[in-house]
């Protein structure tokens, strides 16, 4: 099985096992039997399987917009699909991933959104993964099996639950909610958060149902949350108590910075953590970039009267490496949405600190960034020794060792980066001539260009030449990031 | 419903995506058999239409194409009917 190469800028005679000789459409590749297939670019044709099981991802942009129903192929076949991976899908009719059988297929940082009738079942066999890291907004859901770390904003979700699938580490937003469970006994819906959610429970074994989407009661978010659970236990029986566990519901303010422009930032100082979503634009950090923002995170100094944490923001850069974005010859927009930092996973928080301090004592885990601030004894970290009492950021490779009786560590989570700086250039792959763009993402997350691929906010290259370029390219992502704190514990 | 092999039943009251998923599975395996990139028959409203006749079945793959030079497809139908 070759692996396949497609771009607007292809050919059906192309072979497309190369990126010199790309494809056309994603379809032509799929029946030319190509798998992993690969792709830069806009398609709006719908899909169909061929004689391979496909994988279908993107090496920065690839975008599947409008059609009628996208994957007729999950209608009525089962072989021949395998996953799709970062890429953005929106504006069909119809997108169904049926039960099928095949097994270890995965949605993954995908975006996807103003989908009529989206259904994503489960895997009928083991390994059951995986529907992670996505964000779904503006679709009318009539089914899902399985969401974690996921993100659904607006329109309609019909959680439909199986035996041991799991709805957890998730954000659902602005969205009239239908729980609908198969096995009534094994609900399993955990760490999630519901924000301005409207719910209609149904399919129970207590005569029960509910027929109209109602919004929790209660005097409070703590009182809304019982009453989700109240309502459950109605409809489903049992207890209480043994619904929602570790979930949140939250009713003001808003979670993220602007949907309507599809920005899903969340609000800065925001009780949901972080999102994990990373598809939809071009450049992304390679990996380990992270390790070059300037080495040590500067010292707390905002800590309150009662030694909390409030949130402080961070200048930190990173410069990638050249992302070469091949033969893509014009672009619409250049999203930098869904841009994390250090970890995946929404890993949502129903406190309103950052979760139970680590026990002093406790080894630490490679790759995470934590707080720490010992009472007791200085500690050493990134070649500075710290004072008692100190708080401070560090990780294990900035040398933290954290063993004191007395203090506190904990696990943090970087936001995204409030904005970028680019350089671009459709002729230089070394980028010497090109001008610093900065975008806002906050304020505007998109550089728009036209159809002859020259950027609105101006000519980033005075060399640049439509006429003889073939390649484009994009050096130098500069970061600010904001690191959102939350209290430590007294 | 007629019974096409062992745990295999065709319900002819029933559209195709709408049929169980062992029917399914099996008329995969019969639609895998077409070669698509084989477009002879490509009409001049870019339709092509593809049929494989097969265990009392005829089997009807349609494509509409949204550009037939580039090889996009507006829509997949897939059928099945008793012969």
């Amino acid at each position: 099985m070759a692996a396949g190469y497609v771009t607007n800028y292809g050919n059906v005679e192309n072979d497309g096992l190369s990126w010199d000789t790309p494809k056309r459409s994603i379809q032509s590749a799929i029946d030319a039997g190509l798998s992993p297939i690969s792709g830069v670019g806009f398609f709006s044709e719908a899909l169909s399987s061929g004689p391979v099981s496909t994988t279908i991802d993107s090496v920065g942009f690839l975008v599947f917009d409008g059609g009628n129903n996208l994957s007729s192929f999950i209608d009525g076949s089962f072989q021949g699909f395998r996953g799709f991976s970062n890429i953005k899908i929106r504006n069909y009719l119809k997108l169904r991933q049926s039960i099928g059988f095949e097994v270890n297929w995965i949605w993954n940082n995908c975006i996807i959104s103003n989908i009529e009738n989206l259904s994503i079942y489960r895997p009928q066999y083991e390994p059951r993964n995986k529907l992670t890291n996505c964000l779904f907004f503006n679709n009318s859901i009539s089914h899902f099996d399985i969401l974690e770390n996921c993100t659904v904003y607006g329109g309609e979700v019909n959680l439909r639950q199986f035996g041991d699938y799991r709805f957890k580490n998730s954000i659902i937003s602005e969205s009239n909610v239908i729980i609908n469970p198969l096995y009534t006994g094994d609900m399993k819906i955990v760490y999630t958060i519901f924000h301005n959610c409207t719910f209609k429970f149904t399919g129970g074994d207590q005569g029960a149902d509910e027929t109209t989407f109602t919004a929790p009661a209660g005097a409070d978010d703590t009182e809304k949350l019982e009453d989700l659970r109240a309502r459950m236990a109605v409809v489903y029986g049992g207890v209480a108590s043994q619904y929602l566990q570790n979930c949140r519901y939250q009713t003001d303010g808003d979670l993220f910075i602007d949907p309507a422009k599809e920005n899903f930032y969340l609000v800065p100082g925001c009780q949901a953590a972080r999102m994990s979503y990373e598809a939809g634009y071009i450049g992304k950090y390679p990996e380990g970039s992270l390790a070059d923002f300037a080495g040590d995170f500067v010292s707390y100094t905002n800590i309150d009267a009662s030694g909390n944490i409030i949130d402080q923001t961070v200048d930190a850069t990173a410069e990638t490496d050249i992302v070469d974005l091949l033969k893509l010859r014009h672009i619409n927009s250049l999203e930098a949405l869904g841009q994390r930092a250090t970890r995946n996973g929404n890993a949502v928080n129903v406190d309103a600190d950052l979760g139970p301090a680590i026990n002093p004592g406790t080894a630490l885990t490679d790759g995470k960034t934590y707080i720490v601030r010992d009472e007791a004894i200085s500690q050493t970290a990134s070649g500075k020794t710290r004072d008692v009492g100190e708080t401070f950021i560090a990780t294990t490779a900035d040398g933290l060792d954290f063993t004191s009786a007395t203090g506190y560590v904990q696990e943090i989570y970087l936001d995204k980066p409030r904005s970028i700086e680019l350089k671009v250039s459709k002729t230089d792959p070394t980028l010497a001539n090109a001008v610093w763009l900065k975008m806002d993402l906050y304020a505007e997350p998109r550089i728009n260009y036209d159809v002859n691929g020259v950027p609105q906010y101006g000519n980033l290259d005075p060399n640049y030449d439509e006429a003889t370029s073939e390649r484009l390219f994009i050096r130098y992502w500069k970061a600010r990031v904001t690191i959102q704190a939350k209290n430590l514990p007294a | 419903m007629i019974q096409v092999k062992d745990n295999i039943y065709f319900d002819e009251t029933k559209p195709y995506s709408e049929q169980s998923p062992e029917f399914l599975e099996y008329a995969q395996t019969v639609f895998s058999q077409i070669d698509f990139t084989d477009m002879r028959d490509l009409k001049s409203d870019n339709t092509c239409t593809w049929t494989i006749e097969q265990d009392g079945l005829r089997f009807t793959a349609k494509r509409e194409f949204l550009n037939p030079s580039l090889y996009t497809v507006k829509e997949h139908i897939f059928n099945v009917e008793i012969l």
